[in-house]
C-alpha cells in the first residue's frame, strides 16, 4: 500500500509541471593542452531556469608520450552567467572542489572513477534567452575532458493554472 | 506569459576560492566581501597534501579557524582539523609541476582529483565592509619539498556561500 497515495495530489501537480518542471541541462566539452575554452549552454527562450544543483566529472591525462591517466586533476573553471555577466566563482576553482563524482575513468589503463557523492548546492535563477558559461583551463599537456549537468527545475511561468 | 526577473536584488550563490600557502607558522588570510554584499557562508571545501612525492607524510594537524571580525570573536574555542568541516581535505595528495600549465600564477602545483564528499554546514553570516578570517596552523613537518617559502605546498580552500545585496 502506497501511504502517500491519498496525500498526493496529482492532478494538481500535474498542472504545475505544465508550467513548472523539471530539466538538466548538460555541458560538455573538451580543453585542450594547455590551453583556456569558454564553453556555454543556452537557457533557451523556453523560460527561466532555476538551477539547484550542479554535478560533473572530468578526466585526468597528462602524457610524456601516450597520454596517462595518472588522476591529478588539470582542470579549473569559473561559473559565469552569462546573461548578466555575473561571475559565480571568485576565481577559477579546481574542478575535483566542486564536482562530484568528479574523475572518470578515461582510458583502459586507468583507475577506476569516483563515485557520486553530494552535489555541490546552486541555487541560481538562470532568466530566459541567456546562457550559463564555463570558463575552463587545463593545466595538462594533453587535452581533458569535463561534463557538468545543472540539475533544476524550467519555469515557463509563475503563476498555477 | 514569461515574468521578469530582476536578479539586481535577489542573493545568489557565490563560491570564493584561495590558494593558501603552507608555513611552518599559523598563516592568517583575509577575504574581502564584494562590494554592496553581505556574505552567508554555509560551508567550506578544503584540500591539501597529506604525503609528498615519495610517500612521507605531511601535515597531519593541519587546522583551520575562523575570526568574525565586526564583533571581534573567534568562532571556536580553539584551531580544530580541517577533516572535520571539509572533504576532500587531505586526500588531495600533493604531485608534482604542471605539465603545461596556462598561467603559472599560484598554479605551478596540482592536486591528485579526489572526490567531493562529506561537509558541515556552517550558516556564518559576514556583513558587507567585513573580512572573512582564515587561520591555517599545524603545518610543522619538515619534507624535502616543503616548508619553504620558494617552493611552498598550499592548502586550497573554497568558500561556499551566498552573496546577499544590502537592503
Amino acid at each position: 500500500m502506497n501511504v502517500f497515495a491519498g496525500l498526493l495530489k496529482t492532478a494538481a501537480m500535474f498542472d504545475v509541471q505544465t508550467v513548472q518542471y523539471s530539466e538538466v541541462l548538460y555541458l560538455a566539452d573538451s580543453v585542450g593542452a594547455g590551453a583556456q575554452k569558454v564553453c556555454r549552454v543556452s537557457i533557451s527562450a523556453l523560460g527561466h531556469f532555476l538551477c539547484q544543483f550542479i554535478t560533473g566529472s572530468f578526466t585526468t591525462q597528462a602524457t610524456a608520450g601516450l597520454p596517462v591517466d595518472n588522476g591529478i586533476d588539470y582542470l579549473r573553471g569559473k561559473l559565469i552567467d552569462g546573461g548578466a555577466q555575473r561571475a559565480l566563482f571568485s576565481d577559477y576553482i579546481p574542478l575535483h572542489l566542486i564536482l562530484t563524482p568528479g574523475r572518470r575513468k578515461s582510458l583502459a589503463a586507468g583507475a577506476a572513477g569516483n563515485a557520486l557523492f553530494y552535489p555541490l548546492p546552486l541555487e541560481y535563477m538562470f532568466t530566459a534567452n541567456s546562457e550559463i558559461v564555463f570558463d575552463v583551463k587545463n593545466d595538462s599537456d594533453v587535452a581533458n575532458n569535463f561534463s557538468i549537468a545543472f540539475h533544476g527545475v524550467r519555469i515557463k511561468d509563475f503563476k498555477r493554472k | 506569459m514569461l515574468q521578469k526577473i530582476d536578479i539586481a536584488k535577489s542573493r545568489y550563490p557565490y563560491l570564493i576560492f584561495r590558494r593558501i600557502p603552507l608555513l611552518n607558522h599559523a598563516n592568517t588570510i583575509s577575504v574581502a566581501i564584494n562590494y554592496g554584499f553581505d556574505f552567508l557562508l554555509r560551508r567550506i571545501t578544503a584540500s591539501y597534501d597529506s604525503q609528498d612525492a615519495g610517500g612521507v607524510a605531511l601535515y597531519p594537524a593541519l587546522d583551520i579557524s575562523l575570526v568574525q571580525t565586526s564583533r571581534q570573536r573567534s568562532l571556536q574555542n580553539q584551531a580544530f582539523s580541517i577533516l572535520l568541516i571539509s572533504s576532500p581535505g587531505s586526500e588531495g595528495v600533493y604531485y608534482a609541476a604542471a605539465p603545461a600549465a596556462v598561467d603559472t600564477d599560484l598554479f605551478s602545483k596540482v592536486f591528485f582529483a579526489a572526490p567531493r564528499e562529506l561537509h558541515k554546514t556552517l550558516n556564518i553570516l559576514y556583513r558587507h565592509r567585513e573580512e572573512i578570517m582564515l587561520s591555517i596552523s599545524g603545518a610543522t613537518i619538515a619534507s624535502a619539498v616543503n616548508p619553504d617559502l620558494n617552493n611552498p605546498s598550499y592548502v586550497d580552500i573554497v568558500l561556499e556561500g551566498d552573496n546577499i545585496p544590502i537592503k
